[in-house]
């Protein structure tokens, strides 16, 4: 245990959540710079273009201003509260644009390669470690359907027509694929 | 709530899950995770999942200026306050009363649902900091504490019987300063804060989230 001075840096998300809806400057500035890579990062995921990412980036900060009083922090982090915000924002944004075929993915891409970042020590680096070897796993055509799904946004029947294959079979790969990972993950469920 | 709505919401639980589900479809799913706690364990399962997979994506920096544009479409915001002493407490105070407003932080009696917990930091009446714990953190203590004389401080956490569970100094500068620190959540229930004379400056209960 240490008493120590520390900058705004090593804040705690929520504390710098409750600084962006009070008007902060200086809580908002690091909010912004704390989360901004990974919010993009969400959104080029799905959508794959530089200005409709940051266009829906922007969305998603604003949107986590504007209820910063809804975030639950018994529901999770404050990266995935912000990244589903994100997600669902560019799931909105690609379902109104979705009109060329989708790229049918490199996973590499989506999942990236190492860790991810340098807060993400320790335990959060080891099971995403595990995670990404679980889905590296999973056969190749639910590995698939599972990243046009998760990280492009298709729903079943457009993975369906994506990939040539009966609806009912695209949603039982991605059904299937989830349902492993959940049981790779849950043996790291602690109790609560 | 029937078998065959149970296998209906199963075969949709994945798009839901990931947020693909729209109209009438989510409604219809909606509805019945209303009626059926093992469908809404299986969705929250599921959603999980997408969770998890959401933290796998590599971060990408955004293209330059975005922290700027950002900032400008939430509007003005406030530059904090760089007063001695009072200013600065005052800015800190007006973030956690924003917070408060907000539904924010909770004062130790009130909404369970807030990210924080804040207890005020006294010198006889007067209230000269704040401690902020967030439920997230518990093991963390945010401390703003009005510093009306730089020199060197003891930080004592204390358990409920009065007894010292930890001990650090810190050398003030002055002016209100943050401090963050770690402590054994579970053991320590307030902060005392003395200056190198010996004399208590401030103390306050460890909010409990
Ligand atoms: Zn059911």
């Amino acid at each position: 245990m240490a008493w120590r001075a520390r900058p705004v840096d090593g804040f705690p998300d929520d504390l710098l959540l409750a600084g962006l809806a009070s008007g902060d400057a200086e809580l908002s500035v690091a909010f912004v710079r704390r989360f901004q890579s990974r919010v993009f990062g969400v959104a080029m995921a799905v959508l794959g273009d530089p200005c409709q990412a940051e266009d829906v980036a922007q969305q998603a900060f604003e949107r986590a201003w504007r209820h910063a009083a809804v975030f639950d922090p018994r529901r999770g982090s404050v990266t995935t509260w912000l990244t589903a915000i994100t997600h669902h924002l560019a799931i909105d944004a690609v379902r109104a644009r979705r009109a060329a075929p989708v790229d049918p993915m490199a996973l590499e891409e989506v999942l990236g390669a190492g860790p991810d970042g340098p807060e993400r020590a320790t335990l959060a680096a080891e099971s995403a470690a595990e995670l990404r070897a679980a889905i590296r796993a999973l056969p190749a055509e639910q590995a698939r359907a599972l990243v046009l799904a998760a990280f492009r946004g298709l729903t079943a029947r457009e993975v369906a027509e994506s990939e040539g294959i009966p609806v009912g079979t695209a949603k039982t790969r991605i059904r299937t694929a989830m349902v492993r990972l959940a049981a790779v993950l849950e043996p790291k469920r602690g109790p609560s | 709530m029937t078998g065959a709505d149970c296998t209906r919401c199963r075969e949709l639980a994945p798009e839901l899950a990931l947020g693909l589900l729209g109209g009438h479809e989510r409604a219809e799913v909606l509805a019945h995770l209303e009626a059926c706690p093992p469908c809404r364990d299986e969705v929250a399962r599921l959603a999980g999942v997408h969770d998890r997979l959401r933290a796998l994506v590599p971060p990408v920096e955004p293209p330059a200026g975005f922290e700027e544009r950002v900032l400008r479409r939430i509007g003005p915001v406030r530059p904090r306050r760089r007063l001695p002493g009072w200013g600065r407490i005052a800015a800190a105070a007006a973030l956690v009363g924003a917070a408060f407003a907000g539904g924010w932080i909770a004062g130790t009696t009130t909404a369970p649902a807030a990210p924080m917990v804040a207890a005020p930091l006294l010198m006889g009446d007067r209230h000269v900091g704040d401690v902020l714990v967030s439920r997230s953190r518990p093991d963390f203590l945010s401390v703003y504490l009005d510093v009306t004389q730089p020199g060197r401080l003891t930080c004592d956490l204390l358990r409920q019987d009065g007894t010292v569970a930890a001990s650090t100094v810190y050398d003030a500068s002055g002016g209100t300063e943050w401090w963050g620190v770690e402590s054994p959540a579970d053991a320590v229930a307030s902060v005392r804060i003395a200056d190198a004379a010996g004399g208590v400056v401030a103390s306050g209960e460890v909010p409990r989230p």
